[in-house]
């Protein structure tokens, strides 16, 4: 049980980050690109300032239930799939065999400095979500510490319902 | 929950974005590497008072993927009389005393012919050759009755599809009697 848990974790942790790579890749390369995208952005940008933030967002508040660290790294290895993809583009024409020259590398390489924004939006968002989705191990805790304090406090109104005399009786 | 539904479905319509868009591009590189500027369909050749009226026509091929616009097409071409078929047809001291025509037309991507995808376009230029001295020039074969006519090569710029870049080729050389 304990095993799948971690391993069902450990997949959607990879999953959301593989996702975010895809997302942050597609929407670089249709602003980059823009002729061969199959919509036309007015202002490119924009997108490309954007989209790897507001990603990011997202996937920081889907992985408010793992360690800053674990966002860090998805922060990462988002921004490596996006390269990959992005690379992967641009060789696709070398890849099928009907490239005419070298790639349109047009300054893509710039791709790299997603990962600030990634970065930066994944922080954010897992930031966010701690507060308006907080992970179950956080409720847990959280619970279990409003019943221990519950639980003190009818104590302490039972030891202060006592009469003094009762107190004193009581005492050796 | 909510959050993960509409991530992965953004997720689904970047991955539908991307799969196009590489497509687009993979067939863009295609449909130039294996461009063609076409040749010389058909020449028609008519007798008039002054002398001939010519009527060259030129298809454009395009086994491509996407569409293609010719925006710019330049081509030179020689009358081949076969006076002396003793030498190849290109032979510079030969070309020198037939007639020659140098044809182009000069358009842009929104005029210019369109060659669709696996398909073909025709472009016809006419031309009057009224000089006595280029008339004498012309004349069929006198075996087969042809017009023989050599392009000496071309030059063509297009686009492909709608992307913003005007792409030059060449039209290679031919020979053929009409």
């Amino acid at each position: 049980m304990f095993a799948w848990t971690r391993v069902r974790s450990a997949g959607l942790f990879l999953l959301w980050t593989f996702l975010a790579g895809v997302i942050v890749a597609a929407f670089f390369v249709t602003s980059f690109f823009g002729d061969y995208g199959p919509v036309r952005l007015a202002d490119p940008g924009t997108v490309i300032l954007f989209m790897p933030v507001f990603t990011a967002f997202i996937l920081g508040l889907l992985l408010a239930d793992y360690e800053l660290v674990h966002t860090v790294v998805a922060a990462l290895l988002s921004t490596f799939v996006a390269i990959g993809l992005i690379l992967g583009f641009m060789y696709a024409p070398a890849v099928a065999g009907v490239a005419v020259g070298p790639p349109p590398y047009q300054g893509a390489f710039s791709s790299v400095l997603l990962f600030p924004l990634v970065l930066l939006g994944t922080v954010v968002g897992r930031a966010i979500g701690e507060r308006i989705l907080p992970p179950a191990e956080t409720q847990r805790r959280q619970r279990a510490l409003e019943a221990e304090t519950r639980e003190w406090h009818e104590r302490l109104t039972e030891i202060e319902g006592r009469s003094p005399s009762e107190d004193r009786g009581k005492r050796p | 929950m909510l959050i993960a539904i509409g991530y992965v479905g953004l997720a689904l319509v970047s991955a539908g974005i991307f799969a196009a868009t590489v497509t687009k591009f993979v067939d863009y590189s295609q449909t130039q590497k294996v461009f063609s500027a076409g040749g010389l369909e058909n020449a028609t050749f008519t007798r008039i008072p002054s002398g001939w009226t010519i009527t060259l026509r030129w298809r454009f091929e395009n086994p491509g993927r996407l569409p293609i616009t010719i925006a710019i097409f330049q081509f030179q071409s020689v009358v081949d009389n076969r006076s002396d078929t003793g030498r190849p047809w290109d032979d510079p001291a030969k070309l020198a005393t037939e007639y020659g025509m140098f044809l182009s037309f000069n358009l842009d991507r929104n005029t210019g012919p369109v060659v669709p995808l696996g398909g073909t376009a025709a472009h016809t230029w006419t031309v009057s050759v009224t000089d006595p001295l280029d008339v004498a020039k012309i004349a069929p074969d006198p075996v087969d009755g042809k017009f023989y006519i050599g392009v000496l090569g071309g030059r063509v710029w297009y686009y492909v599809s709608d992307v913003n870049a005007r792409i030059p080729g060449d039209a290679v050389p031919s020979y053929g009697g009409f």
